[in-house]
């Protein structure tokens, strides 16, 4: 993740984060004030049903009172009437439910159920009732099941019968509850009916678990329906169970709609993401500006970096401010002058400590073949004086000698310089494992019981473009080194794998091994840890690998021997 | 005459011993479903245990029902005897009397053929050895010779009225003839000559009387202190001496006179439908308590009555013979007897 | 009335309409011979009738001047009606008097004639037909010269044509007879002709649920108060009037042991027209009755487990009615020596249970007289007055 999206990042989050906490502190303290204010206007829907309901009863009961005491009822009980006339009384004081009993509670006529004459009523009267003025609920039963009612009873003029009357619990009932907007009141009637000021009610077996808490609970209880797909349809519900004598009539539920707490409260986070958003928004704007106006320098520096990584250590990074990235940019700047100075001072030492090694080497390579020249030379001079008996051996010895040591001088110049003018490589077909294997058998006969061979080829043929002779050679001074170190005896281990467009050689051994430094050095011309030799072997590696379009490198550790391995490439432009 | 319900108690009985056992003996509980009085309903319980009456040794008990009912041809005995919770029944079958109460000793009626004939006879008048026959042709006039009667003249008079009636009045040779709607007065005797005019007691086309005091009906009689009228509603009503009705019965058809003479006078002949194939009887009854009591036998016709005219010392029926399809004229006489 | 008449073919098998049709069809096609008011069969066509010697073929004589309803005498070939028939007598008279032995010939352009006292002069089909007098009929021609009747009017709708005087006469409820009697029309009825009854259409309704279901039902209280009185409550079929017998079939009521065959009886679905008002409460008492015994019906307008039916005893005859009421019900007449046996097996497992026996009832204006004869009905011109 680079430095512009991390602080692009950190801007937003920290936007988005302040605008999150204010829009949940907003909405939370929203709810809880709705809450509030529902919670009394319940209370009050509660209290006006209660009213409610007793003011129907008081009405319920002089209704009733006018039939008891009409003449009709004398008519009824006495049997001169029909025995369904008691639905004339209910339709004309516009009662749901009309029993007109006997003391014994044997119904004589009935309104809603005129087949039930001389059943006994079940609307569980009792005697005080009679007395009472006030009505209470019942449950009525019918053909169809049972019905919920309002009910009061009164003794007929006469003395001899009971008149018992009822309401429906209805919608009219709710209706005329003045309610508050946003509220509504619903009843449950036992056993299994739900109605509205409207009717029945859609969707009814939402509310079915809470009306089953308040049944088993014989308590209030609370819950929220979601009526719909979406949350503003949600509805606050309290029941309260209505019962009379221990027996359940109905639960009224009073409801509150959330719709407009839930739209204040999306209305709340839509500005809360707006607000955020937007934040946002502009946030990346600025973080981009400002990053923008740092990271592009840092870029610039860490690009100037590269550069030098990469080898070209004139880069340089502009400087357009003047703050710490300008003064970095500064100090970049600097040190790759300095780097530049001090590479250029570091070349210049190595060419001369290069040119310091090789005249030392030449020193060291030549001093051996002129001392005995000028041994020789000397030994001539003195075997003149001395006899020309003397002067002849001494002159052919001499000679023979100084003719050795010529030619030895010429063999060193020869090697300086074959490395001075290598030849460009021929290109051709090679095996490498073929080249390889003639290779080793002419060492076969230099490798003695204390120099192992081991030889692990790929299988088939390795064709490689190449030129077989300078390889040959790279590899020949290659086993000689490899050899060299391992004066006491060892494993010389060569190998060859093919890879990816290429082929690996490898040579091992089991010497002495080098030092990281040695590692860095030895491939510089005239640089050789051997105590004799031109140091130039490796060099020569180094070139014929270079000009083949390859690489060369040694890995090794002191104690544990070294392993040079080349890769090179299967062609060379367009030859096989 | 058919089966008594004596008689039928007894078949029935005998039907019911067949259910059983030697050693068996029935326990009788009777229920009455008709009107027959208590003292006849003992007669045929009487009738009916005398048959099942055994002496049996280590008697059983058996249960047994004796249902008098009855229904539209008559008298059905019923009888159930159970065995645990099994049932048989018997049932017999006894056509009704007109009525089985007992007459009083003494009065009979008397019926005498005057006169048959296909068309249907409307009225009969005989003076000496003439005869005056009103039918739906017109009037015939008869005189007796050679112990036959000759038609010696017709006076067509055709009605189409469905079950028509008409009435025949005689005062010396003047004669009225009263139709449906209208009445024809002149003479029948040397001949019959007749002028009609509209307007009689016979209401137009139909077979009701209409009078000043009473709407349209079938019949009336009075007694001395009793109106009786068959009324539309095929019931009798009785009317006292002020015109309130005190009553009305059933049981009576639509055709009764009064009879005034001997002991019949201010008492009623009336014809009632007899249950059977037969025709109508015809009895005599007073009206006790405002409901009537029959004091003869009824006397039996061949078939239903189309009329029934009071006439002096008894009164005229008119009869269709469902046998022989004719109309006869009786004349209905109250013997006294005894 | 309220019935609909398909047709007025005697030969029409329409049990649909059975009574209206016992009414109505005998005014215009007569039969050789028809039941007396004790359930006889009596001469009406045919006046006579003989046998050959081996008594397979059976003469019956025509009745002389009898004019079909287009003036032209009947007059069959030989004047007698010949049938090979080796039935027992009764059983052929008995066929003989029924409504599809009319004597009905077919007119060139398609029209029913026939000798009863009243001729079609309007037929629609199961709306309105129109009866006019048949001026020759062999018995005399009848006092009314037409009678329009009105098919498919509802009880109310016949109660408020009376009231209005667009009718003189209507079909009443029996519980209707009191109070129409008290707004001064006269009331007719006819001996119990109808029969209200339940019958089980699903046949796998169990034998024990059947009994207790009968044994649940209050008669005495359904017709004292529902009924006003006006009815017989009777387990038979055939009213006592008619049978005589109907007393053998028990009719007391057992709660307790209904209660007991009726342990775990599946609810029962149970129809009956809503539209009779007798009928809806008859259904209604009859599901309380049956609640208490612990069986549940449950009302339906389809088919039905069980149904709540009126049914017609259309004759005198006993064995006729019973006949009548086996085609009703969709049922085979067992074979059984006598009507008292034919119908224990018809009423035999409870199939069908008898409730109550009902007159059919009429309430006729003041002008109207001997209803429902229609032969010797009387109208008065003027309107007289009728004793309350």
């Amino acid at each position: 993740m680079t430095f512009r999206t991390k602080l692009l990042l950190l801007t937003s989050l920290t936007v988005a984060g302040a605008v999150a906490l204010v829009t949940g502190a907003v909405a939370v303290s929203t709810r809880r004030a709705f809450e509030r204010i529902d919670v009394t206007r319940r209370e009050a829907l509660l209290d006006q049903f209660r009213r409610e309901l007793d003011a129907r009863g008081e009405e319920l009961s002089r209704r009733v009172e006018q039939i008891a005491s009409s003449a009709a009822i004398e008519q009824i009980t006495s049997g001169a009437a029909e025995y369904d006339r008691a639905q004339a009384e209910a339709q004309e004081q516009s009662l749901d439910f009309l029993d007109v009993l006997q003391p014994d509670l044997t119904i004589i006529s009935s309104a809603h159920w005129p087949a039930r004459f001389g059943y006994k009523n079940d609307w569980n009267i009792a005697p005080e009732d009679w007395q009472a003025t006030k009505s209470f609920l019942a449950r009525i039963p019918l053909p169809e099941g049972n019905a919920v009612a309002l009910v009061s009873v009164r003794i007929s003029s006469g003395g001899k019968a009971l008149v018992a009357g009822g309401r429906r619990l209805n919608a009219e009932l709710l209706k005329s509850l003045g309610i508050a907007p946003g509220m509504r009141a619903l009843l449950w009637r036992a056993p299994d009916d739900l109605i509205d000021a409207q009717g029945g009610v859609q969707h009814a077996e939402k509310l079915e678990s809470l009306i089953a808490q308040v049944k088993a609970s014989g308590h209030e209880s609370t819950a929220t329906v979601q009526w719909t797909g979406q949350r503003s349809s949600s509805e606050a519900f309290l029941g309260l169970p209505l019962f009379e004598r221990g027996q359940l009539m109905g639960v009224l539920l009073a409801g509150t709609s959330l719709r407009k707490e839930m739209d204040l409260e999306n209305e709340i986070l839509w500005i809360g993401i707006v607000v955020g958003g937007s934040g946002i928004v502009i946030g990346i704007l600025l973080g981009w500006w400002t990053t923008q106006r740092v990271t592009h320098p840092v870029e610039q520096l860490a690009a100037g970096a590269r550069s030098v990584a990469a080898g070209d250590w004139s880069a340089r990074v502009e400087v357009v401010s003047h703050d710490e990235i300008g003064e970095l940019a500064q100090a970049f700047n600097q040190m790759t002058q300095h780097l530049v100075e001090q590479r250029d001072r570091a070349i210049q030492a190595e060419r001369v400590a290069a040119w310091r090694e090789l005249a030392r080497r030449l020193a060291h390579e030549l001093k051996n073949p002129l001392f005995p020249l000028q041994i020789t030379i000397e030994n001539l001079q003195r075997a003149r004086e001395r006899s020309a008996a003397e002067f002849d051996e001494v002159f052919r010895e001499g000679t023979t000698t100084l003719l050795a040591e010529l030619s030895n001088l010429k063999t060193i110049v020869g090697r300086f310089s074959d490395f001075a003018k290598m030849p460009a490589p021929q290109f051709e077909r090679v095996d490498v494992n073929e080249l390889v294997r003639g290779a080793m058998k002419l060492y076969n006969a230099r490798l003695d019981a204390t120099i192992s061979l081991r030889l692990e080829l790929a299988d088939g043929e390795l064709p490689i473009a190449a030129d077989g002779d300078q390889l040959r050679r790279a590899l020949s001074n290659l086993v000689l080194n490899a050899m060299d170190a391992m004066p006491d005896g060892g494993t010389l281990h060569v190998a060859t794998a093919g890879i990816e467009d290429g082929v690996r050689i490898s040579v091992a051994d089991t010497g002495q091994g080098l030092t990281p430094e040695e590692c860095e050095r030895l491939f510089t011309p005239y640089y050789t840890t051997k105590h004799h030799g031109t140091g130039l072997g490796l060099a020569i590696v180094q070139s014929v690998v270079s000009d083949h379009h390859g690489k060369i490198t040694v890995t090794s550790e002191p104690g544990h021997g070294s392993t040079f391995m080349i890769e090179l490439p299967l062609r060379q432009g367009e030859q096989i | 005459m058919g089966e008594t319900l004596e008689d039928g108690a007894r078949a029935m009985a005998r039907s019911t011993l067949i259910h059983l056992l030697p050693s068996e003996r029935p326990h009788v509980t009777i229920h009455n479903l008709t009107t027959l009085g208590a003292s006849e309903v003992s007669r045929v319980q009487a009738a009916f245990e005398r048959v099942l009456r055994r002496n049996v040794r280590n008697e059983r008990i058996v249960e047994v029902t004796f249902t008098i009912s009855d229904n539209v041809k008559g008298y059905l005995l019923v009888a159930e005897i159970f065995h645990g919770d099994e049932r048989a029944v018997e049932m017999r079958s006894v056509p009704k009397e007109p009525s089985v109460a007992p007459a009083p000793a003494g009065i009979t009626i008397a019926k005498k053929l005057l006169w048959e004939q296909s068309a249907p006879i409307l009225d009969v008048a005989l003076v000496a050895d003439f005869m005056l026959v009103l039918d739906t042709a017109g009037v015939s006039r008869y005189e007796r010779r050679d112990g036959k009667w000759d038609r010696v003249g017709v006076l067509p008079a055709a009605s189409s009225v469905r079950d028509p009636r008409g009435k025949l009045d005689l005062a010396g040779d003047s004669l009225t003839v009263q139709l449906p709607g209208t009445t024809c007065r002149g003479t029948w005797n040397p001949s019959v000559s007749l002028n009609c005019d509209a307007g009689s007691m016979l209401t137009a086309g139909r077979n009701t009387l209409e009078t000043a005091d009473l709407p349209a009906h079938f019949s009336e009689a009075r007694t001395k202190e009793l109106l009786l009228v068959a009324e539309m509603d095929g019931r009798t009503h009785v009317y006292d001496s002020s015109g309130k009705s005190v009553a009305a019965f059933e049981g009576w058809g639509t055709d009764f006179v009064a009879i005034q003479s001997g002991c019949a006078t201010n008492r009623i002949a009336a014809a009632s439908p007899s249950y059977g194939d037969s025709g109508d009887s015809i009895a005599l009854y007073d009206v006790i308590n405002n409901a009537p009591v029959r004091l003869s036998d009824p006397a039996e016709l061949p078939g239903p009555v189309t009329a029934l005219w009071p006439v002096r010392d008894g009164a005229l029926a008119i009869v269709r013979n469902v046998s022989t399809r004719r109309y006869e004229a009786y004349s209905i006489a109250v013997d006294c007897g005894r | 009335m309220r019935a609909a008449l398909r047709t007025f073919d005697p030969a029409d098998s329409d049990i649909s309409a059975l009574e209206a049709r016992a009414q109505l069809i005998p005014a215009v096609f007569e039969t050789l011979v028809r039941f007396d008011e004790h359930g006889d069969p009596q001469p009406c066509l045919a006046t006579s009738w003989t046998h050959d010697a081996a008594r397979k073929r059976w003469v019956f004589t025509a009745r002389a001047n009898v004019l079909l309803h287009n003036g032209v005498a009947w007059s069959p070939k030989g004047g007698a009606v010949e049938m090979p028939d080796d039935r027992p007598l009764a059983a052929i008279l008995r066929e003989l008097a029924q409504p599809a032995s009319a004597i009905v010939v077919r007119a060139d352009d398609g029209s029913l004639l026939g000798t009863g006292p009243f001729r079609i002069a309007h037929w629609e089909a199961e709306k309105s037909a129109r009866l006019v007098a048949h001026d020759g009929y062999w018995a005399g021609r009848p006092f009314l010269d037409a009678i329009e009747i009105r098919m498919g009017r509802p009880l109310r709708d016949q109660e408020m044509d009376l009231e209005s005087g667009k009718t003189d006469v209507a079909e009443i409820l029996v519980t209707d007879g009191r109070r129409l009697r008290q707004k001064g029309f006269a009331i007719s009825s006819t001996p119990f002709t109808e029969t209200l009854a339940l019958v089980f259409e699903n046949p796998r309704v169990p034998d024990a649920t059947r009994e207790a279901l009968a044994l649940s039902i209050d008669r005495a209280t359904i017709n004292n108060v529902l009924l006003q009185k006006q009815g017989e409550p009777s387990a038979a079929l055939l009213p006592r009037w008619l049978s005589g017998y109907s007393f053998l079939f028990p009719a007391a009521r057992n709660v307790a042991r209904a209660k007991q065959l009726a342990a775990s009886a599946a609810p029962l679905t149970f129809a009956y027209d809503k539209q009779d008002a007798i009928l809806r409460a008859v259904g209604e008492r009859i599901a309380v009755n049956a609640r208490e015994a612990g069986i549940v019906l449950k009302n339906s307008t389809g088919p039905s487990d069980v149904r709540l039916v009126s049914l017609p005893i259309t004759s005198r005859d006993s064995l006729t009615s019973l006949e009548g009421l086996a085609t009703i019900l969709k049922v085979g007449l067992p074979r059984a020596s006598g009507p008292f046996e034919t119908e224990s097996a018809l009423l035999n497992g409870y199939r069908i249970i008898p409730l109550v026996h009902l007159p059919r009832m009429w309430a006729t204006s003041g002008a109207v007289t001997n209803w429902p004869r229609l032969a010797d009905v009387w109208l008065d011109v003027l309107d007289s007055k009728v004793k309350p």
